[in-house]
């Protein structure tokens, strides 16, 4: 079983404007348990709804990263690949437009996207299919890892449900990923029985 | 399933020597009740899916793909149903419900797919409902885990139906 590459991880955590700790696990900005500064260096809000809005942007951040993502490498793809990668693509987007109305419903403004160039100059040069399944794996593992990581901080059970349907998109993707690298095998697509975002095959 | 349900020592034995990851104990013992009903809830419906793949196995209408799948999810099922029974057992629940009897699989291949997918859907709405009642954050955690690999679980098996594997962006079990 090989780990998601520490190198990658760090440069979407970095895009994301998330911290890995110091036991490899992510935090959203603004839900450190005892800090008193978030993972952006602002200090921790303590007020619930500020909090959860803390966490939802944090989660936005994820969102753009992958829509920058898929948006830069899907003209590279064609075939079955292409048009997975395109659907994915439109759910990341449906992912950001709604944790931004979240974020600004609880009084919020939302972070913004990166300037492409930024994505791009991050992003690693992928050499054809095998490269971008590769890569797109591992971007969806991070935003899992936070999820999963995420979802028990946010005090609002509506949220948690909303973060969780995403959640579980992006468990889908991995799968239909992992698929794709082995002639669609269930036991590689869908390899643990509790998904962390921490593993791939 | 004919097999008697386990008694409660039966279960902390077998349990006690496998890793679970519901290992918040302490943590689900805070509020043990509302997150005790939820998890009942859970684990009734995480034994009827591994009737469900146990049946799909049984039919003996399945192949290749199909068949590994159902063989991998019953599997995983079974792994829920352990980390379940664990968590009921750390916060001082003394029984757990007996698994549901076995029922004959009808219909094709394609049939018992779809209903086994349908049986994820049920899941999937089940963990998402719990997400706004559960406390505990080791047990929210995990829910989230297990959610999450009964929505892989229903992108593999709408793939076998020749179906789109991710056709909404928020999977709640409906719709």
């Amino acid at each position: 079983m090989a780990r998601t590459t520490p190198s990658s991880r760090r440069e979407f955590l970095r895009l994301a404007g998330l911290s890995a700790t110091a036991a490899g696990t992510l935090g959203f900005a603004g839900c450190g348990g005892g800090d008193d500064k978030s993972a952006l260096g602002v200090p921790d809000p303590r007020a619930t709804p500020q909090r959860d809005r803390a966490i939802l942007n944090g989660a936005l951040n994820l969102e753009n990263t992958a829509v920058a993502a898929y948006t830069m490498f899907v003209p590279l793809l064609g075939g079955a690949i292409r048009r997975r990668a395109e659907r994915f693509l439109d759910q990341e987007r449906e992912h950001a437009v709604a944790l931004a109305g979240l974020v600004r419903r609880m009084g919020g403004e939302p972070n913004l996207a990166k300037p492409a160039e930024e994505y791009r100059a991050a992003f690693p040069r992928l050499r054809g299919e095998a490269d971008f399944l590769r890569f797109a794996t591992d971007l969806e593992n991070v935003g899992i890892s936070a999820y999963v990581e995420g979802i028990p901080k946010l005090e609002d059970g509506r949220l948690r449900q909303t973060v969780a349907s995403i959640l579980c998109d992006e468990a889908q993707h991995v799968a239909v990923l992992l698929g794709a690298r082995s002639d669609d095998r269930p036991d590689a697509a869908v390899p643990e029985p509790f998904v962390t975002g921490k593993a791939t095959t | 399933m004919s097999a008697p349900a386990p008694t409660r020592r039966e279960l902390a034995a077998a349990l006690a020597a496998s890793a679970l990851p519901f290992a918040g104990a302490a943590d689900a013992r805070a509020r043990p009740m509302g997150d005790r009903e939820v998890l009942l809830g859970l684990l009734a419906l995480e034994q009827r899916s591994v009737v469900v793949y146990e049946q799909l196995l049984r039919s003996g209408k399945l192949s290749g793909s199909a068949a590994a799948a159902a063989r991998l999810f019953g599997g995983q099922e079974r792994r829920h149903v352990d980390a379940l029974t664990q968590a009921l057992l750390n916060m001082g629940a003394t029984s757990v419900p007996k698994p549901p009897g076995r029922q004959d699989p009808r219909g094709g291949a394609s049939e018992l797919i779809r209903l086994a997918a349908e049986h994820e859907m049920e899941c999937i709405h089940a963990y998402y409902e719990a997400h706004a009642k559960l406390r505990s954050p080791a047990l929210l955690a995990t829910a989230a885990g297990v959610m999450a690999n009964e929505a892989q679980h229903l992108a593999v098996l709408r793939q076998l139906l020749g179906r789109d594997p991710t056709p909404v962006a928020f999977v709640t079990g409906l719709g």
